[in-house]
């Protein structure tokens, strides 16, 4: 059941000592105290900044600043909306986005409810070690390994395909398969961190729930779905609705890497565009527009998610 | 537990109080004064891109010889090349640019109307040296008539060339091609023997006939055989875009096609870059490749290792059925490297008098080579030798990173073979006499439209190209992808760059 | 197999995870160890053969270079620096702030949680970041970089929402015996968290190990650059560089076996810190109510 037990406020004496001794602000001053470091670090590193969404609205010239240059209003914007192709880089923005929530994010769920179903401790950590290797390659060398291996001529893959009498294949410049490279090699690089949060939560789940599960004859996977998966829900949601805003956002740098002219009615999305009209040219007004109405779409998503978990009485994000 | 509540804002504050004390942001106010009088050591700083995580030590004896001989104190901001952009950005806007930088042609020409840079024009006549280094119109280049804002950065307009391996020529029975007589046709024979016929003996198909990046790198001879232009192309005094070429534009992809139908072309070209192809050529899969003369040598002693017969020469373009050929020209001096405009005279004169000595070849030499004695010494015999500490000091840093004179040859080291001198020399000689030169080049950053949606328009052309190439669909598909790019911002581009042509030529 | 535990023993199905969970393993393996074994190969082995696990002429070359490299080994120092002291900074501000923020009946709580998710949708941009840091003179110091990523709202919320999973009973059993809210906070609280103190322990050690972009805006010296400027250096050869009329042979290139020894240095450290913190976050942090 939740936690929602409140706390007895005394009401508050009149008289500076009172207020001082008082139950509430003795118990508050400290905490706001604590929140405090972190509270500046974001007025001062993240909302101060802020003001910098104004170049949007502008024809930002880093000589002249903020203040200094000329005001263009909606400019930038109707000129991302009228962009020929602004609906393809829309669906593909939310493509990709779709795959990446229906089979990335329960990846490392599946992999974590896996690992904690493993009792032989020296193969459990010894997985868990080695998944979580990839994390640290970066793109470039994933995406060089995979056409290392998939290189139709001279690949290992297909060299392996056509010792198994298979035809060879050719995945890598085929826009079909595009998505699915991209997915598989996100999964392949962060399964095992991502796992990380996951694995956390497990170990706390108290043993006597599963002992009274067998007790009561529940199979192994009864237990996963009664007890091991219940334990992650409030978790799951938190990264969910997260996930959620930041949805029309996709890593730049692995998209660009896969890209080619081929496939770009698949992999052309808002990121990969303004690379080429924006930070190129030090448009920054321009970029900053799209990075706006990036984040009100994440703002809508996010605050419908949580209005949604909180309906059903879970804590949402805020 | 007050303790903690201390510690915690004490520490916040300290970040703070630590860090503002520690002001090191941002150019050092010179000491501005009496000019006229004895000279005053200024600060300067200059900032080059650099790669490969390389930089000069802070006591390298070319910064210490700098500061003695112009009477400052030289700092070298080393910048990740890669990065090099960004950093600018927020120099400019937080007022720390240094003394001293490059641009690409985009900012130069932006940047220009802010008063960033300092107007070189009226100063030029007393630096001689630095003045008469490059050609007036590369100094021009991308300025508004009457001024020169920056330094053009250079280097050979017409490096490349395709190189062959003449061991597989050999091994397939073809003769080395006659510079007059070799036309495309000979070319497709020669990919197709490189392709089918096991150029390097191993028994197996193990070598592709030709490659290509997927932004149609390795193929620029072919372009200009066929007659497209390189970029832009001048038509009775008014700038036609190698988009308006439809015939030369099938031909050439026709030729591509074919070559991918017949199984010639690498099948994975599509994903593959510029780098990739090197790749297949340093490896000995591919036997053609577009590359430079100290290139040449390099990769003949890596091919040599995988194949000891392996002889790489260089191939003169091919020439198209219109009888036309040419090798890649790049346009020179559009990167120019600028003087802050805000910092006083005095520095400003200063940074000159040492680009002046820079460009001289006393300059050039120390930039290139270091000092005798210490980087390189001179044999009984005349002959000069490298030290080990070029090894770790690189003298040549600033000089690949940032600015050299005109026509330098990057690779001529003072302790350098002078038959390989002599061979870079007759290989730039080879190339020139096939100049493929873009006719809007240096004022396309003039146009707006072109900074805005070129690059976009160009990589969705590039999809129909590729098509057709791979066979997906069918030549005719040009048309349509024409009349695309013009609509949606082709035409706009060649009005502006026509209008630009006007103004600036 | 004689831990097969509690949960009653099914063979089928322990037989199935175990080989899911080896073949995902031999799918990370082996490109994995393609990169290490590169870098003990000659560069013509790496031309030539594509992909391969086992080298035929093995050479420490890449190694003996890049531990002789005073840049790489300067970078590596800078990192350790950036790590160790970023990641203390961070988890300290992070769990402070984030148990503050767990209290339901605090004040203005909603209000700066919204705050907190609303810097994860709306940032200000490079430019502005930059002018702000500038303006407090940490430009060229750690700070800038310290400073810039103190707290990562995702860690920030994950962890408070483990703090409010703490049952109140347990708080108010404290209270009883006199516990101020600081206390109470060191000595019931923080081992209570030790699971998710670790978890985001690492998470923020990784982050500042991976730091790249903050480091070559913020930090006019290459020399107090960190290992993945160097790593990232090596690796990606921009277009660019080939447009900048660099003539690229005159500038050292690493060779592949270069390239792949820095990866295989540079993820070292933080695979030998994965042991300890896994031992703890294993034990579990409790997030959500547990129900039943």
């Amino acid at each position: 059941m939740q936690m929602n037990v409140q706390p007895k406020l005394q009401p508050v004496s009149k008289g500076l000592k009172h207020i001082i001794r008082n139950h509430y602000l003795r118990r508050t001053i400290p905490i706001y105290c604590m929140i405090l470091p972190g509270l500046l670090y974001f007025i001062i590193f993240k909302y101060i900044p802020m003001f910098g969404v104004l170049i949007s609205f502008q024809n930002y010239s880093p000589f002249r600043g903020v203040m200094g240059s000329d005001w263009v209003g909606l400019e930038h914007f109707t000129r991302l909306f009228s962009e020929q192709n602004f609906l393809v880089l829309l669906k593909n923005t939310i493509m990709l986005n779709l795959i990446d929530i229906l089979f990335f994010f329960p990846a490392p769920i599946l992999f974590a409810l896996l690992l904690n179903e493993i009792r032989l401790k020296w193969f459990k950590t010894s997985v868990q070690t080695l998944v979580y290797l990839p994390h640290f390659l970066s793109m470039v060398v994933i995406v060089g390994i995979t056409s290392i291996l998939f290189s139709t001529e001279f690949g290992g893959v297909n060299a392996l395909l056509e010792g198994l009498g298979l035809s060879r294949i050719a995945i890598l410049g085929d826009p079909e398969a595009f998505r699915w490279i991209w997915l598989f090699q996100n999964i392949w690089k962060e399964v095992g961190w991502s796992a990380i949060i996951f694995l956390a939560a497990l170990g706390s789940i108290d043993p006597a729930l599963y002992e009274a599960a067998v007790v009561d004859g529940a199979k192994r996977w009864r237990q996963i779905w009664h007890i091991t998966l219940p334990s992650l829900v409030q978790v799951i949601l938190i990264l969910f609705i997260l996930r959620l805003g930041s949805f029309i956002d996709l890593g730049f740098e692995h998209i660009f890497l896969l890209q080619n002219p081929l496939n770009l009615s698949v992999s052309e999305v808002f990121d990969t565009y303004i690379y080429r009209v924006g930070i190129l040219q030090g448009q920054f007004s321009y970029t900053t527009a799209v990075g706006l109405f990036k984040s009100i779409v994440g703002l809508v998503l996010i605050l419908s998610a949580n209005f949604i978990v909180k309906r059903s009485d879970r804590e949402g994000v805020f | 537990m007050i303790k903690w509540v201390k510690l915690s804002i004490g520490l916040s504050l300290l970040f703070l109080v630590v860090a503002c004390s520690k002001n090191s942001g941002g150019v050092e106010p010179s000491k501005t004064g009496d000019t006229a009088g004895k000279r005053e050591v200024v600060a300067i700083t200059l900032m080059p891109p650099s790669w490969d995580g390389l930089k000069w030590r802070d006591d390298h004896p070319i910064i210490e010889y700098i500061n003695k001989k112009f009477d400052v104190k030289l700092k070298i901001m080393w910048t990740d090349g890669a990065t090099y952009k960004d950093k600018l950005n927020v120099l400019a806007a937080s007022g720390n640019l240094p003394d001293s930088y490059r641009v690409e042609p985009e900012n130069f020409v932006a940047w220009q109307k802010e008063g960033a840079f300092l107007d070189l024009e009226p100063l030029l006549p007393n630096y001689p040296t630095l003045s008469a280094t490059y050609p007036d119109e590369t100094w021009d280049l991308l300025n508004p008539k009457g001024n020169r804002y920056g330094m053009p950065m250079g280097t050979t307009p017409i490096r490349d060339s395709y190189q062959i391996r003449e061991d597989w020529l050999e091994n397939v029975g073809i003769p080395m091609p006659k510079e007059d007589s070799f036309t495309v046709d000979d070319f497709y024979k020669i990919i197709k023997a490189f392709g089918t016929a096991d150029p390097n003996k191993s028994g197996k198909k193990d070598t592709l006939g030709f490659s290509i990046s997927n932004d149609l790198g390795n193929s620029t001879q072919l372009k200009a055989a066929f007659g497209l232009a390189n970029g832009w192309q001048l038509v009775d005094g008014k700038l036609i875009s190698a988009y308006e070429q439809p015939k030369e534009m099938k031909d050439y992809l026709g030729f591509l096609h074919k070559l991918y139908a017949e199984d010639l072309l690498d099948k994975d070209f599509i994903n593959k870059v510029g780098l990739n192809v090197y790749g297949d050529f340093q490896a000995g899969r591919l036997g053609i490749y577009t590359s430079y003369s100290a290139a040449l040598r390099s990769d003949s002693e890596k091919l040599r290792s995988i194949q000891p017969s392996a002889k790489l020469v260089q191939l003169p373009p091919p020439i198209g059925p219109s009888g036309l050929r040419g090798n890649p020209t790049k346009i020179i001096g559009d990167n120019k490297i600028v003087i802050n405009g805000t910092i006083d005279k005095d520095k400003q004169a200063r940074i000159l008098e040492i680009y002046d000595w820079w460009a001289s070849d006393e300059g050039t030499s120390i930039m290139l080579n270091g000092f005798e004695d210490s980087h390189y010494k001179k044999n009984a015999d005349g002959n000069y030798e490298v030290l080990p500490l070029t090894e770790t000091d690189l003298p040549r840093l600033m000089t690949n990173f940032f600015f050299a004179r005109g026509g330098l040859n990057h690779s001529a080291f003072i302790y350098t073979d002078p038959t390989l001198i002599d061979f870079d020399k007759a290989y730039l000689a080879n190339n020139e006499k096939y100049p493929y030169p873009n006719a809007a080049a240096g004022i396309q950053a003039l146009s707006p439209a072109y900074q805005e949606k070129w690059k976009n328009l160009d990589i969705k052309f590039r999809e129909t190209q590729l098509k057709i190439i791979i066979g997906k669909e069918p030549m005719d598909s040009l048309e349509a992808a024409i009349s695309e790019w013009k609509t949606t911002g082709g035409d706009q581009i060649t009005k502006e760059i026509n209008e630009a042509y006007q103004t600036y030529k | 197999m004689k831990k097969l535990d509690i949960r009653g023993n099914e063979k089928h199905f322990d037989l199935t995870i175990y080989f899911i969970l080896i073949i995902w393993s031999l799918i990370i393996i082996i490109p994995v160890l393609y990169v290490f074994m590169t870098s003990f190969a000659s560069e013509k082995e790496y031309l030539t053969r594509g992909f391969f696990i086992i080298p035929r002429d093995w050479t420490m070359q890449a190694y003996e270079y890049l531990l002789g490299n005073n840049n790489f080994l300067q970078s590596f120092k800078n990192a350790i620096l950036i790590t160790a002291i970023g990641t203390f900074i961070s988890i300290s501000m992070t769990t402070l702030m984030a148990y503050g923020l767990s209290k339901k009946w605090l004040k203005g709580r909603s209000l700066m949680n919204f705050m907190v998710v609303f810097t994860m949708l709306f940032s200000g941009g490079m430019i502005p970041t930059y002018l702000v840091v500038n303006s407090l003179g940490m430009i060229d110091t750690f700070w800038a970089i310290w400073m810039t990523s103190a707290i990562a709202p995702f860690y920030l919320i994950v962890m408070r929402s483990f703090f409010a999973s703490i049952p109140y009973e347990l708080e108010e059993a404290a209270r009883c015996d006199g516990c101020g809210e600081w206390r109470m906070f060191i000595s019931i609280i923080l081992p209570l968290a030790k699971a998710a103190i670790a978890t985001f322990l690492l998470f923020y050690m990784v982050g500042y190990w991976s730091t790249y972009f903050s480091a070559v805006l913020y930090l006019n010296d290459p020399s107090k650059w960190p290992l993945q400027v160097f790593l990232r250096q090596m690796l990606i050869v921009n277009e660019t560089m080939e447009e900048s009329s660099v003539f690229m042979d005159a500038v050292v290139r690493y060779t592949p076996g270069a390239k792949m020894a820095a990866i295989v240095i540079s993820t070292l450290p933080m695979m030998l810190i994965y042991p300890f913190v896994q031992k703890h976050f294993n034990k579990g942090m409790l997030l959500g109510s547990v129900k039943g």
